[in-house]
């Protein structure tokens, strides 16, 4: 070719190299596009492993979802970029996608020949791509989206049952003290016990909450040594005197919970705790007994009441342990509140003992590692004054 | 546009000009086989040979015949029988005076000298006569009497030959098929075909053929063909096209693997990447497209599938082969 063909072809080449770099560009874009459905199930099963994890590991999802969504993103850019095509590549989808008879991936072989043959090659393929844009290049959706989206489907279900299934044997909201100990595990009777301790503490907004964990710590945290505990000591005696007789009784009458009988080593108080996991089944009877008890508690006399809220009055098959632990923490509380049966020193033995075997089926791994730290919070809300 | 440039699209033009008046003479005398026709001169284009095949009375000979009386090129034809000898192919050597006063002998060229050669009914020659193509055809060159002759370009031999009258035949062998470029099969004309030629051929007109161009143009034409682009990756599906004629290979599709004895050699390639670019000149194209692969497959190696003896027992055809290994390879 002679200068006048030389800077034509030149300028030809340049027209091309531009217009494939364009389509190389969107391929690209659409690239990442494509991984988005990896990468918004990639996110989905983060947040599942986590909601799955909930009860030993406490995580917020939210922020899971959100810190999984943007790294999956920048996992996704990262691979779209590693995938991106070769201008050969390029070339050879353009011209399969816009049916231009392989002249775009021949021109961009020719490209360097410099003879007529491939100057004339390089300028049918520019005119070629001047009727094609890139943006004709549409997504096309990835052969594994069904699966995808299954996995997403699954995920996500994973992620809310992960997530319902221990919120029903944490507090809920709405049963006051019976709530606690109908449901709660460890935590129920303990932050119960504590506020009704505390003249106008509102245990019915306390439950209420939806994070039964946090919900415990902070109550226990609110239980300073300092503390007043025996402001209403009458009405907590007498009141807990009866609940602790209507619980005695009905333990007796009753069969057991199967969750009671397998840990006999435990302390009564432990027990009467895990006996919510028996006796989910909370009637509406039971929640006007529980609201009726967080109302008396909120008046200062809801010491002791989880022993009786914690049994299903219209189920009495149901929550017998938690009746039995209910009314032996009832019948320390008698100790603690009243001294007529016994002086504080007794219950802070009575208390050490119970603390000892609570300490040594932690220690043999008898209690689950989740709820370690309700058993341990709940003999921090019912240890004596003496004991630091 | 530069110079240069407007040169060669001035060749592809004249290119296509002369395909385009090489057919419509032809088509003066010959009717139908739209298909047979292109191919024909795609193949002669492209300096290749051709091998024709058909029952009687299809027009074979008339075809090539007029192709002939198209171009002004010497022609010769060559009726095969068992009884041709070489010599009458090759030509022979003679003792004759000479002007200096001995006798010496000289060379008299037969007709395979010409620029396009008619061999009619090829396998009824005996093989020695057919082998007595082989050398022409390939090397273009003739070795009589210890002297080399050289056969001038432009060169075609097309030869014809009958499938279904087989007694005093003498197959054509796997090495001398494989020198022809393309295998052209001409079929029965549809009814309005034969109305066509009967009515041209029973009635008081004769048609006439003009010469249109001469060997200079043919030469030109071949040499543009070759400087077609081919991009490597089109280049490299030409051979997998071949390849896949193997059995064994694994681009080879089920069917070749069951059915086929021996494949296409690199003869094949060069076959399919010449007449794939004579057909991008014809799109107006300067690259060869897979489009334009596909177009020459089926000419290119049906005849160099060579089929085994299930395939004989099943009759499957080496059409059906081909067409298997081109949806094959171009489907992956």
């Amino acid at each position: 070719m002679n200068s006048g063909g030389n800077a034509r072809h030149q300028q030809d080449v340049d027209v091309f190299l531009a217009g494939l770099g364009r389509f190389r560009r969107r391929l690209a874009r659409l690239e990442f596009v494509r991984l988005l459905p990896a990468a918004a199930v990639a996110a989905l099963l983060v947040t599942a492993v986590a909601a799955l994890a909930g009860p030993r590991v406490r995580i917020h999802l939210l922020p899971v979802l959100l810190v999984g969504g943007f790294v999956s993103m920048a996992a996704a850019a990262i691979v779209a970029a590693v995938r991106n095509r070769s201008l050969s590549d390029t070339a050879a989808l353009v011209d399969r996608r816009f049916h231009l008879d392989d002249s775009v991936l021949s021109a961009l072989v020719v490209i360097d020949d410099g003879d007529e043959m491939s100057g004339l090659v390089v300028a049918d393929a520019v005119r070629r791509l001047a009727d094609c844009t890139p943006q004709a290049l549409a997504v096309q959706p990835p052969r594994t989206l069904t699966w995808l989206a299954a996995i997403g489907v699954i995920g996500t279900l994973a992620a809310t049952l992960g997530r319902a299934v221990p919120a029903r044997t944490l507090p809920q909201g709405g049963d006051g003290v019976g709530g606690m100990a109908t449901t709660g595990p460890a935590d129920g009777p303990a932050p119960a016990q504590r506020r009704t301790d505390q003249p106008g503490t509102n245990i019915q907004g306390a439950a209420a909450r939806p994070q039964p964990s946090s919900e415990a710590r902070a109550v226990t945290d609110a239980a300073s040594p300092g503390a007043p505990r025996h402001d209403s000591q009458h009405d907590v005696q007498h009141d807990a005197q009866d609940q602790a007789h209507r619980a005695e009784t009905r333990s007796t009458d009753n069969s057991p919970s199967g969750d009671m009988r397998q840990r006999p080593g435990l302390p009564a108080a432990t027990r009467g705790n895990d006996a919510p996991t028996a006796s989910t089944h909370t009637t509406p009877r039971d929640g006007g007994n529980g609201k009726t008890r967080a109302a008396n508690a909120t008046s200062g006399n809801g010491h002791g009441a989880s022993a009786g809220g914690s049994t299903p009055t219209g189920n009495p098959g149901l929550g017998a342990g938690g009746v039995n632990g209910g009314a032996r923490a009832a019948a320390a509380q008698t100790l603690r509140a009243g001294g007529t049966a016994a002086s504080d020193a007794d219950y802070a033995v009575r208390f050490r003992a119970a603390w000892d075997r609570a300490e040594s089926a932690v220690a043999r791994e008898r209690v689950p590692a989740g709820r370690r730290a309700y058993v341990h919070d709940y003999f921090v809300a019912i240890r004596p004054h003496e004991v630091p | 546009m530069t110079p240069a440039d407007s040169a060669i699209e001035a060749q592809a033009v004249v290119f296509r000009d002369c395909f385009a008046q090489l057919t419509s003479e032809i088509a003066r005398v010959f009717v139908g086989q739209p298909s047979v026709v292109e191919h024909l001169l795609v193949c002669f284009f492209c300096q290749g040979h051709g091998l024709i095949e058909g029952p009687p009375g299809l027009g074979k000979t008339l075809l090539v015949r007029t192709l002939s009386d198209a171009l002004s090129l010497r022609f010769a034809r060559v009726q095969c029988t068992p009884d041709l000898m070489p010599a009458d192919i090759t030509g022979t050597s003679f003792l004759a005076d000479s002007a200096e006063g001995p006798r010496e002998f000289a060379f008299r060229p037969g007709p395979i000298f010409a620029n396009l050669v008619l061999a009619d009914e090829i396998n009824r020659a005996t093989p020695r006569t057919q082998s007595a193509f082989l050398e022409a055809m390939q090397e273009h060159h003739v070795t009589v009497a210890g002297r080399t002759h050289a056969i001038d370009a432009p060169f075609s031999v097309f030869a014809t030959q009958n499938p279904i009258e087989m007694e005093g035949t003498y197959p054509l062998p796997e090495a001398q098929l494989d020198r022809f470029f393309f295998k052209l099969t001409v079929r029965m004309p549809d009814v309005d075909d034969l109305v066509e030629i009967m009515t041209r051929t029973t009635g008081d007109r004769e048609a006439a053929v003009t010469p249109r161009f001469g060997a200079e143009t043919v030469r030109t034409m071949a040499a543009l063909i070759k400087h077609v682009k081919i991009a490597d990756p089109i280049l490299r599906q030409a051979i997998r096209l071949v390849r896949a004629t193997h059995p064994g290979t694994p681009e080879a599709p089920d069917s070749v693997n069951k059915y086929v004895r021996y494949g296409a050699s690199p003869r094949a390639a060069q076959a399919l990447v010449l007449g794939a670019k004579a057909f991008a000149l014809l799109a107006g194209r300067y690259h060869v497209s897979t489009d334009d692969l596909r177009r020459v497959a089926l000419p290119a190696l049906n005849h160099r599938v060579i089929l085994n003896f299930q395939a004989d027992m099943e009759q499957v055809q080496a059409e059906a082969i081909v067409g298997d290994i081109v949806g094959a390879t171009f489907r992956s």
